[in-house]
């Protein structure tokens, strides 16, 4: 027997429930803002109740989400009746294929810690780091020494599929030179109210230049905007920087950003291209604060550790303390460039950060 | 190329729009002429002429009252879905036109017929079971009362209102057979004669 109120008659009972003249319609704007979920919940609310009562309100809402959602994805494979048919030897197979596959990893990796830990010594004193330290040190870590000084190095992180594109248009006056975005870009970080560092527009008649950070999201929505009159901003040097505001919500885990530096003299305006850049997921902030509470204090570690996380921008601060700190550390300066390579892809902005980091273009 | 993000682009463009710079109208339209027509095209099915009457009015009603359409735009959305609205905003208030124009013309014609037939007592139920359809349904949430005017008066499937509500597919179906039962929950609660719980079915064992 079927439902006396089923599928069939609801829509008899319900056409009548519609008010004939529900009064004034959702303007665009605010339907649009629905659409794209940039409402707070209780402004949604309301736009879902006259949605509920407004036919016409509905009906554009409904064609309009519709002609802005993404494609359907296509399907890798078609599906295939014999896969549904006999799924159980596939799956063992699969399966028995995953173990195999990881137990040559476990393999691969025993042999590789075993060949290199027996040149080990003289190796990692070159790198500036004590056999002890390595010893204790998380395997996580133990390997990505291991690697640098086999000189391989991680696979950089894919931005959305993003790449750095310089040739933007961002020029518009002529007479500045554009300003540069030097921290965070293109790399993970872990402060959710990140302070952001940047080369300065140029004017060339030595005009002030009025500066504005726009940050957004990775649904292009406006974040924040850092200026004189939202943010702590000062001179550092040669490079101009502004803290994320207390007062905004901290910025959230896992979820990528962007940001742009407008400077405007005038008519006359110059703005950086977008950099984006990834707050650390919260899955992987808490076996990184573990591994980073048994390092201790050695800036070579602790800065491996942070660029095998993808956190570049950080890993680079520790590894120009410890050029820095000491002379003839030639290796330690390749690491810092290799960090480097992964955020700046223009190589002369690229050698100028590392001659502030290394302070040695200071003479 | 960096396609992403575009939306402070827009808003610099737009304001220099608004501010009638040099050249900002035409980068404006060059700009968004792609986007409009292809709705108008593809989404909307309009012929070429169709098609180039919609982008010209919207771009007219942009431009019109000293720019108040592009004035009211919201930053908290992309401009692009701004437009979308707006393109089929006016798509639908041509159509409206036109259909009220057919009205006219077939109205004398094409009479209602009578609803004699229906027995009266069975238009006295459906109207009580309307009305209390009516009244519990302002006791559910707007999100409920939302996806059961989207599935059952406008006949919506539930992958045409997931997009709208920003969910999956399979989240939506759950969300609205949720919402069924509420209603049913409520009806059955409120007036049981007229809305009777389903028949238990009969034993299987009795039926063999």
């Amino acid at each position: 027997m079927t439902d006396p109120l089923d599928d069939a008659e609801l829509p008899e009972l319900l056409q009548a429930d519609e008010p004939s003249e529900p009064g004034e319609h959702l303007d665009l704007p605010t339907l649009a803002a629905y659409l794209d979920h940039a409402l707070t919940s209780e402004e949604a609310a309301r736009v879902e109740e006259h949605l509920a009562n407004c036919s016409p309100c509905r009906a554009l809402a409904t064609d309009s989400a519709a002609a802005l959602a993404p494609p359907e994805p296509v399907p890798l494979r078609p599906p295939s009746t014999a896969d549904s048919s006999s799924p159980r030897p596939i799956r063992w197979r699969s399966r028995a294929l995953a173990a195999a596959a990881v137990l040559l990893v476990c393999l691969f990796a025993a042999w590789f810690l075993l060949r290199s830990t027996a040149s080990l010594d003289p190796r990692l004193e070159a790198l500036g780091v004590e056999p002890r330290s390595f010893a204790r040190a998380p395997e996580s870590v133990q390997v990505a020494v291991l690697q640098v000084l086999d000189g391989s190095w991680p696979a950089p992180e894919s931005f959305a599929g993003l790449t750095e594109d310089s040739s933007s248009p961002t020029l518009r006056g002529g007479a500045h030179t554009l300003p540069r975005p030097i921290a965070p870009r293109w790399t993970r970080i872990r402060d959710r109210r990140p302070t952001l560092l940047w080369i300065p527009a140029r004017s060339q008649d030595g005009a002030a230049l009025r500066e504005e950070i726009l940050l957004v999201d990775e649904s292009e929505r406006l974040v924040a905007t850092l200026g004189p009159e939202t943010a702590s901003s000062k001179e550092d040097g040669s490079l101009h920087r502004a803290t994320f505001p207390k007062d905004l919500p901290p910025l959230e885990p896992g979820r990528l950003y962007a940001w742009k530096i407008n400077s405007r003299a005038g008519a006359e305006q110059v703005a950086s291209p977008f950099v984006p850049f990834r707050l650390l997921p919260a899955a992987d902030a808490e076996p990184l604060e573990r591994d980073l509470a048994r390092l201790g204090d050695d800036p070579v570690l602790t800065g491996l550790l942070l660029a095998r996380h993808g956190l570049y921008a950080e890993a680079t601060s520790h590894l120009s303390s410890a050029v820095v700190s000491e002379a003839g550390v030639g290796i330690r300066e390749d690491l810092l460039r290799s960090c480097l390579e992964r955020t700046i892809g223009d190589p002369e902005l690229r050698e100028q950060e590392l001659r502030r980091l290394t302070g040695a273009g200071s003479s | 190329m960096v396609q992403w993000p575009t939306v402070l682009e827009e808003q610099e463009l737009i304001l220099r729009v608004i501010e009638r710079q040099p050249g900002a109208e035409a980068e404006f339209v060059q700009r968004y002429r792609g986007l409009i027509l292809g709705l108008a095209r593809g989404r909307l099915g309009l012929c070429e002429e169709a098609a180039q009457e919609l982008l010209q009015s919207t771009f007219a009603t942009l431009w019109n009252h000293d720019h108040r359409a592009l004035r009211a735009w919201k930053h908290q959305s992309k401009f692009s879905t701004y437009l979308t609205v707006i393109v089929f905003h006016l798509s639908r208030r041509e159509s409206l036109r036109r259909d009220r124009q057919q009205r006219l013309l077939v109205a004398e014609a094409s009479a209602e017929p009578s609803s004699s037939a229906q027995k009266a007592d069975e238009r006295v139920v459906l109207k009580e079971r309307r009305h209390w359809v009516r009244r519990v349904m302002q006791e559910l949430s707007p999100r409920d009362r939302l996806l059961l005017a989207l599935r059952y008066r406008d006949d919506r499937t539930p992958g045409d209102i997931a997009p709208l509500l920003g969910l999956a597919p399979g989240t939506t179906r759950k969300a609205l057979h949720d919402a069924v039962a509420r209603l049913r929950r409520k009806l059955r609660a409120a007036q049981p004669e007229l809305f009777p719980a389903p028949p238990t079915p009969p034993d299987e064992k009795e039926v063999s």
